[in-house]
Parts: C-alpha cells; structure tokens; sequence
C-alpha cells in the first residue's frame, strides 16, 4: 500500500452566506481554516448559531463553499474527485445529529447496509455484502445481527441508529468522518457509549474526525485538537487540554466557567457575559466585541486575524495571560464584575 | 413528519398491518367492496349482460320488464346489457387515464421539487397555464381536432390531469430533500437521481395515490360528457352516450337516462369513498373516531 | 408545612385504536418540596418527570390520562380541586410554570408589553392600564432587561431575552412554586447560567420555591438545593444535591453520574448504562431498575424495593441502598 500523505484534511478561508429574504445576508461561516492530520481527532465547539453545522457539512460537501478551499489529501474536490464521486464518498462520511430520521423509513436495515455496499460495488453478492454488514454489527456489540438487520428504523432506539449510523460511515473505511453532534439527542446514559463507539471505531482505522458539540466535556474526552468557534470563526485553535485548562480568548474563558459541570467548587460562578450576540458576519472589528469583558476601543475597528502563540492559535488582540496556575474567575485581570444591567444590543 | 404518511410499505408483516389498517376505515370498507362489484361487472360483461349491446330490435321504449331488466332504448337495445358493458369502458379509460395523470403529474412534481432551478421554475408556469385553462374546453378542443377514438380521450385526459399530481408532488419533494435521510443518501454517494426514484417518491406518492383515485372519477365524469356531447369513441358502448341518447326520451323512456347516470353517480361515488377512505388511512389525524 | 406534596401518583396513560395500550407514565410517586427548598426532577426520556409536572399543574389532558394519588399544594388539594378554581386561584397566581422554548408561545404579532399585560389582566382585571404598564417594566427589570423590550416585538429579542420574558410572565403573581420544565435546555450554555444565577437571586426576593425538570444533572447541581432522580416512572433516589452527588445511593444514578465525562482533571473512562428503559406499557414486577442493573440479585427481580422516604430516612429505592455503595460505578 503506497504511502499516504499525512495531512488528510485542508481547510482555508472557508465562506458560507445564506441570504434570508427580507434580511441582510448571514455569514454562517465567516473565513475557517484548519488543517487536520491522519488519525486526529478535531473538536469544534461552540454555542447555537456559531456555524459549525455547516462547516461540517461543507467538509464532506453536502454544501459548497462561497469562497475557500478543501484540500483532501492535498487536492481539491475538483482535481480529484470530480470525475468519481463515488470515490469521494468513500473518503469522507459523516454521521448526523438525528438518528430517527437518518434512515429512509421504508427500507429495512438489511437494505439500508448492503445497499451502501452495492453501490460502491464491494463484495462480489449479496450474501458476502450481508456476512460483513453482520460481522461488523456484531463487532460493535449488535448482537444478534438479526434482531436488527431485519428491522426497520422505527422499531429501533436512538442509541441503536446511531450506532448502526455510525456503522454505515465506516463501511466504506473513510479517511476522514464528521460527527455533527452525534449525542445531542440521545439520553445521558446513551451518549459515554456512542462517543466510546467513535473514538475506537476511529483508532482502529485509523481514521481523521471532525467532532461537533456544543458540550465541552463531551469534546474534551474524545479530541486531541479543539477549535472554539463563535460567530463563523474559529476563535481558538490548540491542543484539547491545553485550550480547555488554560484558555487564551475571552470566549473561551467564559464558554468554558459557564460549562457548568459536575466536579466544579460550587463557589466558582460563570463569567457574566454582558450584552447580546450580534448576527453572524455583521462585525467589522471582532465578532466578540459587544459582549467581551476585556475589549478596548480598537477591537471594534479592526477584525483580529489568529495569531500563533507556541502551538495556540487565537484571534483575539489582548489574549489571555498563560494563566496556569490560578483557577478560574479569581484571576485578576479575567474576573467579571456584575455590572448594572445594560443591554447594549 | 406529517408530510409523510405513517405507514410503512414493509412486505408481509407490515402488508397484513396495513391491510388490517385500511379495513378499519368505514369508507374504505364500503368503498372497496363497491369496487369489487363494479370490477367483477365490467369484467364479466359479456357473461352478465342479458342480450348483445349492439343489437338494435324492434321492441324499442319498452319499460323494465323481466326479459328487458332495465328496458330498451329508442333504437330496441337493451339498456341493462349497455350499462354492463359501459362499465368496461368507464373502468378502463378512468383508470389508465388517471394513472398515465398520476405518473406523469408524480415524474415533474418530484423533478421540479427535488432539483429545484429552472425545472421548478418551468413546471410552476406550466401549472399555471394549465390552471388558466378551462381543462374541459382544452380536451374538447383536442378530441375535435384529433378525433375521438377511446385511445385519445384517454390520452387526452391523462395529458390534461397531470397539474394536480404535479402540485401535490413537489410540495412533498419540496420539504423531503431536507430531510436527514436525504442528505445521508447524498453523503453515501447516491446520485440524486437514484434518491428521487428510491427516497422522495416511495415517502412522498401517499396524497397522490389518494388524489389518483379521485382522478378516475373525475375521468370518468369527464369521458361521460364527451360522449354525452357526441365526441366519445362511437364504436364503444359509454353511459354518457346512452345518456345522451335517452336525453330525446326523457319523458317516454325515462329508464334509459337514469340507468347510466345512476351507474355513474355509484361509480364515481366509489372511488371518492376510496379517495377520502386511504386519505384517513394514510393521515391518522383525520380520523374523527378518536 | 411543606409547599408541595405529592403521595403516592400514579399517571396512566390510555391510548385507543386498534391495540388500546394502558401506559403508566408515573408509578406511585412521593415527594415532598419545603418552602424556599429548590428541588431538582433528573431524569431521562420516558422517566415520567415533565409528566409529573403537568399532572401537579393539571395539565394534562383529561380522556386519556388518569391521574390517581394525592397532590397537596399548600394544604388544598389539588386534583379534588374544580378545574375552574384551579384555573382563577392557582395557576399561573400561586403555582407557575416556565417551558422549554416558552419564546414559542409568544405571539409574533403583538409587543411584549402588550402580551403580558394581557396575561395579568385575566387575573387582575380591575388594575388600571397604567398600573399595570408601570408592574410590566418592573417585572422586566426584574428579569434584567431594559424597559424598552416593553414595546418591542419578539422577533426582534435573542433567544435568551424570550426565554426571560417568560420567566418574568409566570412571576408576575409572585407564585410560592415555581416549576421550570427544561426551561434552559434551548439556551447556550452562557446564557444558561446566566438566567440560573438571576433565577435563583429572584427566588431569594421574591420568596418563590422552585422546582427544575431537566435531563441535565450539572444544571441541578449548580442551582437546587435537593434533587429527584427519576426512572422509567418512578422515583429511584431523593435527597439533598451534594450529598446525592457525593454518595449516590441508587445504581442508576451512580451509573447516570458516570456517563458524565468530566471537565477538569484526569480524564477517565466513561460508560455508558447498558439497556433501555422498560416498555411502561407492561407491568413490572420487581425493581424497574432491575434489567439494567449490574448487582440486581433474585429479590430485585421479584420484589419492588420500599419506596423513596426521606422521612423514614430512606434516600434510595434499592434493596440494597446505603450498602456498599461508592465502590461500584466510580
């Protein structure tokens, strides 16, 4: 097997804009970039609205970017790809955030999987594609594989689909997959063994995940890379731990008190955040301006571009300090005061 | 979700569930069971009728008697065996036209509403036109023109009740591309012709196959009245021309009239019963028993 | 007194058609809420909790839901109560409630100000116009948001300034008891802790007790002083938040803590609970817990385990609470 290049995934300058009617233009995706390495695991977190739906989406084009561009191990969708899409598709797969309506209802299971098979023309007939649709059900602790290749998606749980979900997206032993949100709407005592479930499935592979979640915890247990992303941008770019221990932007910060979780002093409160968001892509300056609680006057002018701070990239012109010792919301310079009420939206 | 019907076309286990379903709904029950007897009189015509359609005799105008069980006709014909055989050609020219408006109205309405652009853009227009067009006079026009073999008013007719189809169809397409199970299809590498033929038309053809069966008694109605007028297939036995022939007897042979317009009004009553019966059976929030 | 007590409900849910299933949505629930005690219902789908919370507000609809057991707010009775008398005296005056997504019931085409005015008015029809104008803005104030979203339209508020409207709409009578029904959820999780934080300074001014239904444990244990974990109908554990989470009693909830990862600190493995919940439309016999539980033994199986009673000091319904627990699921 030949050598393959290392950096599965490129992304640079990537722009989405939906035009509402009526309204101005929105800037889902306002200029990401990132690059992801064979085997990483990338984690993109942020509020509602931030856009990282729809970079998902972009990246395994369910949707074309306005401006950027994709690499995909080093070409482009149109150098390489065009001419087999079928090929793209076993590069790239994705797992969606709604496993009741990620299967057509009227097919069986059975059809669902060996279907996908048939159409990338692996194994030679239907009884090889359906041994190995059982063997990997099997494997990943759907057992029998006929009490649920028989079945059809709605006599199914959610926990279960979204196994078989994932299942599916590794049939094609993709290099690279996109997990949008894959455990927002499963139950507590579901989500650990999804989220266990995708992190093997990807180590055995060896395969590149984009993992998307508004739950930070869930984002620091599975990703060695994290991407904080607000407004369409990536605010803060680093390694997992480091980001969430010892966050630069201000976002970040308060992303990270306001996570409430089980564990935290129940005397450290929240960074208050004054203000309202603005809408995706209104700003000239930083997106964050209105409601961050370090701004100055020159963060309204100009838009911060990142900047590498030894491995970290933030964009953000008055970083936070490395504050590695002092534990949140009793440093200094980052404690909110709980000012009057305002409301400058 | 309520776009899409809450049956599931499942085989055998979920075929006996759906049968069980439908004979749940009073409608469907009476209406089927209507359909049963007209499909068995129009195909057992010739063994039901009591004489030769065609044959013109010299007892005309008789009034139902026990030889002659709905009478004659001005020209002698037996009225009971004309109905009968009339029956064939409602069926045939109701059914195949609406079927030929279903395909083709699901065909446009699922390519205009999946793929969006300039199709949509062109259907739309279409419809709009169609809608103008007092479809009656446009069929007229067109059997006048080209003649009126039963092979044109069928043709005629399925070319003309596509519009409704259409509608129906890529309101359905319109909100299932955006639907999960969609964008999973495209993310595994199906061509989006293949999701049209394999997703959005199977979840979305359930108001469709209802409306269908509304079309064949509005094609029906419609053949009646070409015949009624004079322009249906002359060679064919068709109520509306017995219709329109007992419209001179109105007062001496009254039977003639009323037979094949009761035919008419069953039949089409029939498939409406079906129509509004699979309507309940496929949107569950209709059904008023609960 | 306490605020709230509710013994022994049981909800039951019929459903018609051709297969008439009897589903029971709650199963013998006993609990009781003290004054100014901000009580925490955690529980997953199908635990039973946002239907618990109707059947307290009778809400819920009258043919195909059964509500049996005794429901004590304040001392009345509230499922003896006429519906009229619920609606005048109780909902809404003294027992309120926040939704999830309550920006949904806001309506599009009328202000704010006008919405709410309209509201307080059904129960206080004789206050004068500029009366009640003038409480509408202090409400909002309340809430901290500016005067001027008196007269602006929802659309033109975030999701968060919608989410306080409603929090200031169901204050606007001072209710004793407050219940939010994943009233959060929808929110990012800044603004979530921002409005649990107002939420709770509000429920120390205005003497309000509340109770918080949600899936999400961290939201009970940063904002309630006492939590119940609901399963699959019934009540499996109760007791004060910090001891509950320090030392959890009932398998479940040990097991529930630990699907949590966590943010801070080693990073360990988490697991999920094998299993699913019970179909609520058989009968169980035995713990409902049982199928699930990895130390269920023969008279789990057989034997429904005594019920919550804090009283009797009894936090856990498990036949084998207090003992040995903290070593298994950690």
């Amino acid at each position: 097997m030949t050598a393959r290049p290392d950096k599965v995934l490129e992304a640079e300058g990537l722009v989405k804009t939906y035009q509402a009617r009526g309204k101005s233009a929105v800037r889902a995706v306002d200029g990401v970039g990132f690059t992801l390495r064979r085997g990483e695991v990338l984690g993109v977190i942020g509020e509602s609205g931030c856009g990282k739906s729809t970079l998902g989406r972009m990246l395994v084009r369910l949707e074309e970017p306005d401006e950027g561009e994709i690499r995909y191990n080093g070409k482009t969708y149109r150098e390489a790809y065009r001419r087999d899409p079928l090929a793209f598709r076993r590069l790239v797969q994705i797992v969606f955030q709604n496993p009741f309506d990620t299967f057509d209802p009227r097919y069986s299971i059975e059809q669902i999987l060996t279907g996908v098979l048939k159409l990338h023309r692996i194994g030679r007939n239907h009884d090889e594609r359906l041994a190995l649709v059982a063997e990997r059900l099997e494997q990943a602790g759907l057992a029998p594989a006929d009490q649920y290749l028989t079945r059809y998606p709605h006599e199914l749980s959610g926990g279960q689909l979204q196994r078989i979900s994932i299942l599916r997206a590794m049939l094609l032993n993709p290099q690279f997959l996109v997990a949008d949100e894959p455990t927002s709407m499963l139950d507590a005592s579901i989500q650990a063994d999804i989220m266990n479930m995708l992190a093997e499935q990807c180590r055995e592979r060896n395969t590149a995940m984009v993992f998307i979640s508004h739950d930070i915890a869930a984002v620091r247990y599975i990703a060695d890379k994290i991407a904080v992303m607000y407004l369409g941008r990536i605010v803060e770019y680093g390694e997992a731990d480091e980001v969430l221990h010892h966050p630069r932007h201000p976002y970040t910060r308060a992303l990270i008190a306001g996570s409430l979780k089980l564990g935290r002093q129940a005397d450290a409160k929240p960074l208050k955040l004054e203000g309202e968001p603005l809408s995706a892509g209104a700003a000239a300056g930083c997106a964050f301006y209105p409601r961050c609680f370090r701004r100055r006057d020159d963060c309204r002018e100009r838009r911060p571009e990142p900047v590498d701070l030894g491995g970290r990239r933030v964009s953000c012109f008055y970083p936070l300090e490395d504050e590695a010792s002092d534990p949140p919301g009793t440093a200094p310079r980052a404690a909110a005061t709980r000012e009057s009420p305002s409301g400058t939206a | 979700m309520e776009a899409t019907a809450k049956i599931k076309r499942t085989p055998a286990r979920g075929l006996r569930k759906l049968l069980r379903d439908a004979l749940a709904v009073g409608q469907l029950r009476v209406g089927v069971a209507f359909l049963i007897l007209l499909i068995l009189v129009a195909v057992f015509a010739p063994l039901i009728a009591t004489h030769d359609p065609f044959a013109l005799d010299n007892d005309m105008l008789l009034p139902p008697s026990a030889e002659h069980w709905l009478g004659t006709d001005g020209l002698g014909r037996d009225v009971f065996s004309m109905v009968v055989h009339g029956a064939r050609t409602s069926l045939v020219i109701g059914v195949v036209a609406a079927v030929i408006a279903g395909i083709i109205g699901t065909l446009l309405g699922g390519i205009a509403g999946f793929y969006r652009g300039g199709l949509d853009r062109f259907l739309t227009e279409t419809n709009n036109m169609f809608l103008m067009i007092p479809t009656f006079f446009l069929v007229l026009l067109i059997v006048a023109f080209f003649g009126s073999s039963i092979v044109n008013v069928i043709l005629v007719l399925g070319l003309t009740g596509w519009v409704g189809n259409a509608l129906l169809m890529r309101s359905q397409a319109v909100s299932l591309r955006e639907r999960t199970f969609v964008k999973s299809a495209i993310a595994v590498g199906e061509s989006r012709a293949r999701i049209l033929l394999k997703h959005i038309i199977p979840n979305g053809i359930y108001p469709i196959i209802a409306n269908t069966t509304m079309n064949i008694s509005a094609a029906i109605l419609m053949e009646s009245s070409l015949s009624f007028l004079g322009l249906g297939d002359p060679n064919i036995v068709s109520w509306g021309q017995i219709i329109s022939h007992g419209r001179s007897y109105l007062t001496s042979g009254w039977w003639i009239s009323a037979s094949a317009g009761l035919a008419i009004v069953i039949t089409v009553f029939t498939f409406y019963l079906i129509g509004d019966g699979l309507n309940r059976l496929f949107n569950p929030k209709l059904q008023t028993t609960r | 007194m306490p605020i709230l007590e509710v013994r022994n409900v049981n909800v039951t849910f019929s459903t018609a058609g051709a297969n008439p299933k009897r589903v029971a949505a709650v199963r013998g629930v006993s609990l009781m809420v003290d004054e100014q005690d901000s009580v925490g219902i955690v529980g997953e789908s199908g635990s039973g909790k946002s239907t618990l919370a109707l059947a307290i507000l009778r809400m819920l609809p009258r043919r195909t839901a059964q509500v049996e057991g005794e429901i004590r707010f304040d001392g009345i009775d509230l499922l003896a109560l006429p519906e009229e008398r619920m609606a005048a005296e109780i909902r809404w005056k003294r027992l309120s409630v926040v939704f999830q997504k309550s920006m949904n019931s806001l309506s599009p085409v009328h202000k704010i100000g006008a919405q709410m005015g309209d509201i307080y008015r059904i129960h206080e029809p004789t206050v004068s116009r500029a009366d009640v104008k003038r409480r509408m803005i202090e409400l909002l104030e309340m809430v901290n948001l500016p005067a001027r979203v008196y007269n602006q339209y929802p659309h033109e508020l975030s999701g968060g300034m919608m989410q306080r409207v409603s929090i200031a709409m169901s204050l606007m009578h001072h209710p004793r008891l407050l219940i939010m029904d994943e009233a959060t959820t929808a929110l990012d999780v800044i603004t979530q802790g921002q409005i649990l934080d107002e939420i709770m300074e509000l429920e120390r001014t205005l003497r309000t007790t509340r109770i918080m239904i949600t899936h999400d444990m961290s939201v009970v244990a940063y904002s309630c002083k006492k939590v119940a974990v609901m399963y699959a109908g019934c009540l499996v554990e109760f007791g004060d938040v910090r001891t509950v989470l320090a030392d959890p009693q009932h398998p479940y909830t040990r097991g529930l803590l630990a699907t949590i990862p966590s943010l801070t600190g080693e990073k360990k493995l988490v697991r999920g609970i094998p299993g699913s919940i019970p179909d609520l439309g058989q009968p169980i016999r035995g713990c409902v817990f049982a199928p699930r539980c990895a130390h269920a033994r023969d008279i789990c199986r057989e034997q429904a385990p005594p019920a919550v009673d804090p009283s009797a000091g009894r936090t856990a319904a498990c036949h084998f609470a207090g003992a040995g627990g903290g070593e298994h699921d950690r």
